[in-house]
This record gives structure tokens, C-alpha cells and sequence, in this order.
């Protein structure tokens, strides 16, 4: 026992770690996420200087929007001055359309919407033209191999949204640049979502939620439950798709069904991951964000999916794209050419691939179709519900294999081998093999079709335990994390957007 | 019911000690001489202190992909004296494309590759602890071995468990001569190419890395092409190396027929 008291701390060794912390890293894969021990820890010696703020305090917002900065230039270095010159053309951009009238207040719009769109399209689609260009006339530009910074899609959209609801006058421009300023930064919703509309976040900063011990726990909750989803579930079925990815030519059509699979939960509790511990910890700032999930895998049809998706994102689509370009009123077949366009743009926003644009059509073609034979009287049945929740669920399936896919060789060659090359007899060598991917899929299957009502019933006592467990809770999910996973961090998906 | 600001800031310290105590817990572990068990299983550290720095490795300045392989010219050398090598290629799935050029450049000097052992998706980790090699080279008897290694641990950070396996794992080999070879970086590596080379003896590991390599379609593996541009850049090395006594010329021709027993393994069947 005496051995116990002998414990050494290695003094050099953090004194030598601490310079480190502040350098930032643009690698992927070093990117200062949620998930890391690092940010957890900061995370809590930031929050012991947060309580000293009364909620309503400038001082609060300006502490709060200098850690979100230092988050954000964690990830990405120097383009955090391309984020902060963004919220500052934006701030103004939008105090000057708001004093404008008829073509100039127009004019003035397209001018920000344009500059906004700019930095996105330059980062993250110029390689993808000059690779079409070179294909398509044979030229030979090279390819600038750009760094993406860190949140830019999101925080592009964002910016759109503040500027177009201040041009359609349904918001007015925010007063002073700490309230814009904050509400772009803030670090919960800066690296991927969910996407917050200025008109939704900017009252709660004059008016935030009084954090008491109910919503305490709930935001611990979340935070823990988005530590599982990603780092012991989401990780352990991104590992298996990995291999599928290094090698897909030498994984027989059983594993490739099997890949299918855990490509759609490992997407589904990678983000949805994210957005529980974004929305927790913006709980536990006193604001509260927008669910992103709702059960997306237990929809009925496509149209239900997509109110239940990246919900944030559905919407920002229809409000932005599909109801400007005319929704639904001018004709059915007009209509199921935006609904095609919406979510080609959508596809395309997630990335500058082929395969993403054909999953983004391939949801277009699903939509248009359910709109095309849906009824709005039609009844439905427990059956018919049960087998739509069915056909939904594999068709996102299918068309995650688009959306993972490296280029659309690997996809095609991933539909040809579940398609033509399927042997179930494989079963049993897999089990042998891998069994551990099949007990994963059964409890995700379990976890994502169990209806919210009975999930409310399994969460209800663990947020009635006493407050005292929870760092005894979190200590043994984070030492589990530690003993289950390898060495090998495997970024936020969405966070690559 | 509505809380009082002073119940509200107080929540939020609350919050802070449950997220803050057992994080401070583990980095007071991390950082301490102590290591815990759990019957049998180490109780394991965050590793956030695993930089080269720290474990007195200098960072190498090889840039990743500044050379690229297909202008590399091959060196004819017939200086050297021949001694016929008994060979063993042992690694991860790059081994299993090295395989083909690696027995053309054999036969092309009279050397015999003996065997090769492909050990899918695994990392030095395995290497260190499967008894797999002991065995092939007590069965083979080789007197040179190339060995290749780190594709799948590229982003790494536990690098001094790494170091530790690397060191374990390079005993092996005894008095065998050896090339240790780094892997072909598909993106950049946290550090494991510079303790794959402090473990090894000097000038016994090739930094991959440097070389543009043709890749295949799953864009981390090279080509046909580009395992027979990397096989010429490592014969390259042993020709203008002193520590291999023996000649590496080109071959006249690369084919896929090899006459030595092929061994695959996977660490998932493990």
C-alpha cells in the first residue's frame, strides 16, 4: 500500500505540454473537438469563470465569444481572420441593407449574399472545377489542394440566413457587433450545427435560460450520451467501414450489406453525437439550441425523414432555397423540379464530389416521388407504417453508399457486390470473424427504432440520480472510452463540411 | 419554478466540478509514475504528453511526398560482392504489393525470397507481440529481412507505447540483417515514421514518406506501378547503403509469378 503514496508527478512533462495547447493544429485529425479530454478540461475551468458572470453581463458575452475564437483558432489557425472579417462585413452588410429601399436594398444583398459565398465556393469547390475543367477540355490546371477551414459551410449559411431574413425584413439587423459577433461564434454551433437562425438565438441573449439543477442534468446527460454515440459506437463502425474503404474490391458482397449498415449508423451517431454534446453544452452556457435529430431512422416515408434529418439544415433548404425558387406554388411539376434542385444544392453543400451530388438527387427523385403518390387523406395502418419506416430506412441506406463512397468507382462497385455478389451463407464465417459488428448493429437497430416514448422511459431515472454520481458517471464512460478505442481519433464527419 | 440568478451561477459551478473533477482525475493519472490494473488489463492514460519531443526523438525533416518516385533512375552497381541472401519480407498489406517487385529484384541477383507474411491492418502493436515472426525466422533462417510497417497508425499518438513495441519488436531480429521500411503516407503521420527510425539501428529504416507514390483506387495503397517504383527506390537505398553487403540490381522485368510460400494473416482473426 505504501507503493500508493509514492505517486510522482511528472512536472516536466506538463510543463513541456502546456506551450503545445496553445499552438493550433490544421491537421483533421488534431482538430480540438468536443470529444477530446483536452477540451472537456478546459471546457470545465471555463465554465468556473462563466459563473461569476451575471447572466445578462457584456463582459459574459465578451468572455464567452473570446473562448469561442480560441476554439475556432484551435482548428484552423489563421483563418480565423477570414472568420472574424465574415461577422464584420456581415455586421455591416446587413445596418446598411437595413437602410436601404427598392434595387439598392436588392443590389446590396446580392453584394453580401456574394461575398459571403465567395470564401465557401473558393475553399471548397475550386479543386472540383479545375478536376471537371481538366476532364472536360482536356486541360491541365493543377490542383490547389486548398484547407478547408474548420465550419465554414455552417457558418456560411448562417451568415446567409441573418442577411436575407434582415433583407426580407423579417429580422432587424442586430445593434451591436458583441450580440452578432456572439451569435456566430459561439463554439457549441461553430464547427458543425446545428445551422442557428439569428432570429431564433439573438432574443435569448437579452433574455437566456436560468440554468437550474433540472436542465444541469440534462446537459450532462447529453454531453455523456454524445461522448458514447461517437467515440465507443460511431468510431467502432467507422473503423469497420474504413477497412472497407481501404480495400473494397477484396470484401466479398456479405461484407459490403454488412458496410451498408454500419455506414448509416455510424453517420447517424457521429452527428447526431455532435449535436447532443453542442446542445448540451450550450445548455449548461444558458442557451438553448435547436434539436437536430428526432428519430430520423423511424420516419415512415422520405418526407418525414427529412423533418427529422439535420433538421436545421431541412429547414435552412426550404426557407432559403426551395420556398424562394417557388415551393409548391406554381404547379406540381415545377414543384418537383425544386424539390430536385434543393437537394442537388444540398448534396452539394456537403461536398464537391460527384457522389454527393448524386445522393443529393437521389433524394430529390425519392421526395418527388413520395409527393407525387402520397394522398393527404390516405389512412395509414400500423402495418403500412411499419413497412414505409422500412422502405425509408433502406433507401437512405442505399444512398449513404454515395454519400461515404471515395469516388463513384468504389459506390458502383459497392452496389454491384451487394447486388449480384450477395451470399448470405457468409453469415456464419463473419460471426466468426467479426462478431462484434454484428452485436453493434443489433444494438444500434434496437437504439435507433425503439420509439421516443419508451426511450423517455429508460432516460427519466438516470436524470433522477442524485447529482453526486455524475462525475463518478462520467469518469467511468470516459476511462471505458479510453480502454475501447485505439489511439486512432476519427474526426466528426460533419465537422470535414 | 423560476431560480434566482445566484441558484443559476451556482448550477454552473456545479457543472464545472462534474465535468472538471473526473478530468482532472485523469490527466492526474496521465500525468503521474503511476499505472493501474484491472486484473489483468492496464488501466490506460489519456497520452496526451506522447510528442517526439518529449521522448528525445528529433523530428526528421523529410518532407512527405517532395520526391517523386517515377523520376527516381535506377543505380547499377556491380561493385559490390554478391553474396546470395536467404530473404524474408514480413508486414501489413503494403507488404502484400512489395511482394512481386521484391522477388524480381531476388532472382535478378540470385538472392531467394523465402517467404512473406502479410499481416492485414495491423500495426507494430501486433508485430511486437505475435509470435508469428519468431517462428518464420527460426523455420527460414534468413540473413536479411525487409519489413514494413505503419500504414495503419498513421494518426497514432500513443507513440511511447509505440517505441516501446518498436524496440521489442526490432529484437527479434537478432543479428539479422534487416531494412526496415516506413509506410507510403497517404496523408501526413503524427510522429510514428520518427520513432519507427529511432528504433531502428541507424541508417536501417527508409522513410517512405518522401516519395510521390502512384496510388491505387482506394487511394491509400500504391498501384502496381507505384510498388515497382517504391521497390526501386529501397533497392536504391541498398545500393549506396554500406550496412548491405550485397548486390541490388534492377531486374530486366517485373512479373507476378513468385515461387515462395505466401502467408496471410488478418488482426481481425486474431
Amino acid at each position: 500500500m505504501s507503493g500508493f503514496w509514492n505517486i510522482d508527478l511528472e512536472f516536466d512533462r506538463i510543463l513541456s505540454d502546456l506551450p503545445l495547447f496553445f499552438k493550433y493544429s490544421l491537421n483533421p485529425n488534431e482538430h480540438w473537438v468536443f470529444t477530446q479530454t483536452s477540451f472537456l478540461l478546459v471546457l470545465s475551468f471555463f465554465l468556473v469563470g462563466y459563473a461569476f458572470f451575471k447572466s445578462t453581463s457584456r463582459w459574459k458575452l465578451a468572455y464567452l465569444i473570446g473562448f469561442s475564437l480560441f476554439f475556432y483558432y484551435k482548428s484552423s489557425g489563421p483563418f480565423l481572420a477570414l472568420f472574424i472579417l465574415v461577422i464584420l462585413c456581415d455586421f455591416l452588410f446587413a445596418k446598411w441593407i437595413d437602410r436601404l429601399e427598392g434595387i439598392k436594398r436588392k443590389v446590396l444583398m446580392l453584394v453580401s449574399v456574394s461575398f459571403s459565398l465567395s470564401f465557401l465556393l473558393y475553399f471548397k469547390y475550386t479543386d472540383f472545377i479545375i478536376e471537371n475543367l481538366n476532364s472536360v477540355f482536356l486541360t491541365s490546371f493543377s490542383k490547389q489542394n486548398l484547407f478547408l477551414p474548420i465550419g465554414i459551410s455552417f457558418y456560411t449559411f448562417q451568415s446567409l440566413s441573418y442577411i436575407l431574413d434582415v433583407y426580407r425584413k423579417e429580422l432587424a439587423p442586430s445593434k451591436d457587433l458583441l450580440s452578432y459577433g456572439f451569435y456566430m461564434s459561439f463554439f457549441p454551433h461553430l464547427v458543425a450545427g446545428p445551422i442557428v437562425r439569428a432570429k431564433d438565438f439573438l432574443p435569448q441573449i437579452t433574455n437566456p435560460i436560468p440554468f437550474t439543477t433540472v436542465l444541469l442534468k440534462e446537459s450532462i446527460f447529453r454531453i455523456t450520451v454524445g461522448l458514447i454515440k461517437k467515440l465507443i459506437i460511431a468510431d467502432y463502425f467507422g473503423k469497420y467501414v474504413n477497412e472497407l474503404e481501404k480495400m473494397p474490391e477484396g470484401h466479398s458482397g456479405f461484407e459490403h450489406f454488412v458496410g451498408m449498415y454500419s455506414q448509416a449508423f455510424q453517420i447517424y451517431f457521429d452527428f447526431s453525437a455532435y449535436s447532443d454534446i453542442a446542445i448540451g453544452i450550450a445548455l449548461v452556457l444558458g442557451y438553448r439550441l435547436k434539436e437536430n435529430f428526432n428519430n430520423p431512422y423511424f420516419a415512415s416515408n422520405i418526407t418525414s425523414f427529412w423533418r427529422r434529418w439535420h433538421i436545421s439544415l431541412s429547414l435552412w433548404l426550404r426557407d432559403y432555397i426551395y420556398i424562394p425558387l417557388g415551393g409548391n406554388r406554381k404547379g406540381k411539376f415545377l414543384m418537383y423540379v425544386f424539390l430536385l434542385t434543393t437537394m442537388l444544392i444540398g448534396g452539394f453543400w456537403h461536398g464537391p464530389y460527384w457522389t454527393m451530388i448524386l445522393w443529393g438527387l437521389g433524394h430529390g427523385i425519392l421526395l418527388a416521388l413520395h409527393k407525387m403518390l402520397s394522398s393527404k387523406d390516405a389512412k395509414t395502418s400500423l402495418w403500412s407504417r411499419g413497412l414505409g419506416t422500412l422502405v425509408t430506412f433502406h433507401c437512405v441506406t442505399f444512398l449513404w453508399i454515395f454519400f461515404n463512397a471515395n469516388d463513384l468507382d468504389v459506390a458502383l462497385l459497392s452496389f454491384r457486390k451487394i447486388f449480384f455478389e450477395m451470399n448470405f451463407n457468409e453469415f456464419t464465417f463473419f460471426w466468426r470473424a467479426r462478431p462484434e459488428i454484428i452485436l453493434l448493429s443489433l444494438l444500434a437497430f434496437i437504439i435507433v427504432f425503439i420509439p421516443m416514448e419508451i426511450k423517455q422511459k429508460v432516460i427519466n431515472p438516470i436524470l433522477c440520480l442524485p447529482l453526486y454520481l455524475w462525475p463518478i458517471i462520467l469518469l467511468v464512460v470516459l476511462q471505458a472510452i479510453l480502454q475501447l478505442r485505439d489511439s486512432t481519433v476519427v474526426p466528426f464527419l460533419y465537422g470535414g463540411f | 419554478m423560476q431560480e434566482s440568478p445566484s441558484n443559476s451561477r451556482f448550477a454552473i459551478f456545479k457543472a464545472a466540478l462534474i465535468i472538471g473533477l473526473p478530468l482532472c482525475t485523469l490527466y492526474l493519472y496521465n500525468y503521474s509514475n503511476l499505472t493501474l490494473w484491472y486484473n489483468d488489463t492496464e488501466v490506460k492514460k489519456i497520452d496526451s504528453g506522447d510528442d517526439l519531443e518529449n521522448m528525445g526523438i528529433e523530428r526528421s525533416e523529410v518532407k512527405r511526398g517532395s520526391i517523386k518516385a517515377d523520376t527516381v533512375s535506377s543505380i547499377k552497381t556491380t561493385v559490390k560482392d554478391s553474396i546470395p541472401q536467404r530473404v524474408l519480407l514480413i508486414g501489413d498489406s503494403e507488404a502484400g504489393g512489395l511482394i512481386y517487385p521484391l522477388d524480381d529484384y531476388c532472382e535478378a541477383n540470385g538472392h531467394t525470397l523465402l517467404c512473406t507474411f502479410t499481416y492485414e491492418s495491423s500495426t507494430i502493436l501486433d508485430f511486437a507481440k505475435s509470435s508469428k515472426v519468431d517462428e518464420l525466422i527460426e523455420k527460414y533462417r534468413p540473413t536479411m529481412i525487409f519489413f514494413v510497417v505503419g500504414l495503419n497508425e498513421l494518426y497514432a499518438k500513443d507513440l511511447k507505447r509505440r517505441k516501446t513495441a518498436a524496440l521489442r519488436f526490432v529484437e527479434k531480429f537478432k543479428t539479422i540483417n534487416y531494412l526496415w521500411i516506413g509506410p507510403a503516407n497517404f496523408d501526413e503521420d503524427f510522429g510514428i515514421n520518427d520513432v519507427f527510425n529511432s528504433a531502428a539501428e541507424p541508417g536501417k529504416f527508409f522513410y517512405t514518406k518522401e516519395l510521390e507514390i502512384p496510388r491505387g483506387k482506394d487511394g491509400r495503397h500504391p498501384n502496381k506501378k507505384g510498388y515497382e517504383l517504391w521497390m526501386k527506390s529501397l533497392a536504391n537505398h541498398i545500393q549506396q547503403s554500406n550496412l548491405y553487403d550485397f548486390r541490388f540490381d534492377p531486374p530486366s522485368r517485373f512479373d507476378t509469378r513468385v515461387k515462395c510460400r505466401l502467408l496471410r494473416s488478418n488482426t481481425q482473426n486474431e
